[in-house]
């Protein structure tokens, strides 16, 4: 179990920035141990982030998007109050999601 | 011993439902997953569609030096409208493309977030407005890889 999605959201000027972080391994596949045996991949496949259940972004990750993925963008549409929630799945078929309420 | 494990199983599931775990329906995958199998920047750009033409209304933000292989921050933003989707790839990494973003109307088609690289390379944003694709590359040296990729 990863440690809880971290959402930030702020609306000023008629645009809703939002920052997340996903405490994730994001393990390539690629790297070996101590031992030398390969550590199996496990990283997050795919992120959905919606404002009051409208989809505000979508994304595929690979293996290449760093340990502990932050992702930072901007939607309007948003206000003050809108809840934002992150879900993500990994390639282990696990799934954890968040909410947070936008700021003023 | 059935029952026992029942047992357990419930508990399990209890503790997935309380610690905020969802369904696998609730994550589905909407943004196809083409590409990034492709052990090649061509290959991955083959599958993402024609080959992009080059534009300066793609801007690509990456150091030009970035000391830790395992975290490079890359930013894309890009100008033209009707941007549907941004895709980045990193050449010399083991499977180039890196991330894949549905951009639906109303978001700004702008992202920020951050990479391994194995090795310096050409690094490449590549969005899709209208339906056409286009890209502006940059290269990124790395002070120290990761073996990530």
């Amino acid at each position: 179990m990863s440690d809880p999605i971290k959402i930030r959201a702020v609306h000023a000027a008629d645009v809703t920035t939002v920052r997340v972080l996903m405490p994730h391994p994001m393990e390539s596949g690629n790297r070996k141990d101590a031992s030398g045996v390969l550590r199996p991949a496990h990283f997050i496949t795919d992120v959905r982030i919606t404002c009051d259940n409208v989809t505000v972004l979508e994304a595929a990750f690979g293996p290449a998007v760093s340990k502990d993925p932050n992702l930072s963008f901007k939607f309007r549409g948003g206000r003050s109050g809108s809840v934002i929630r992150v879900v993500w799945s990994d390639n282990k078929g696990a799934t954890q999601r968040a909410e947070a309420v936008v700021a003023a | 011993m059935q029952r026992r494990l029942m047992l357990k199983l419930g508990g399990v599931l209890a503790t997935l439902v309380t610690s905020g775990v969802v369904t696998q329906a609730e994550a589905l995958a909407a943004v196809a997953r083409t590409g990034f199998d492709s052990k090649t920047l061509d290959g991955a750009l083959a599958a993402l569609g024609s080959r992009p033409a080059a534009s300066d209304q793609v801007l690509l933000n990456t150091l030009e030096v970035s000391e830790d292989g395992a975290a490079t921050p890359v930013g894309v933003l890009s100008k033209l409208p009707d941007t549907t989707e941004i895709h980045v790839l990193v050449e010399k990494n083991p499977t180039p493309l890196a991330v894949s973003f549905h951009i639906p109307a109303g978001t700004v088609p702008e992202v920020n977030f951050r990479l391994k690289m194995a090795e310096s390379s050409r690094v490449m944003a590549v969005v899709r407005a209208q339906g056409k694709l286009y890209a502006l590359s940059r290269q990124t040296a790395v002070v120290m890889g990761s073996c990530g990729g």
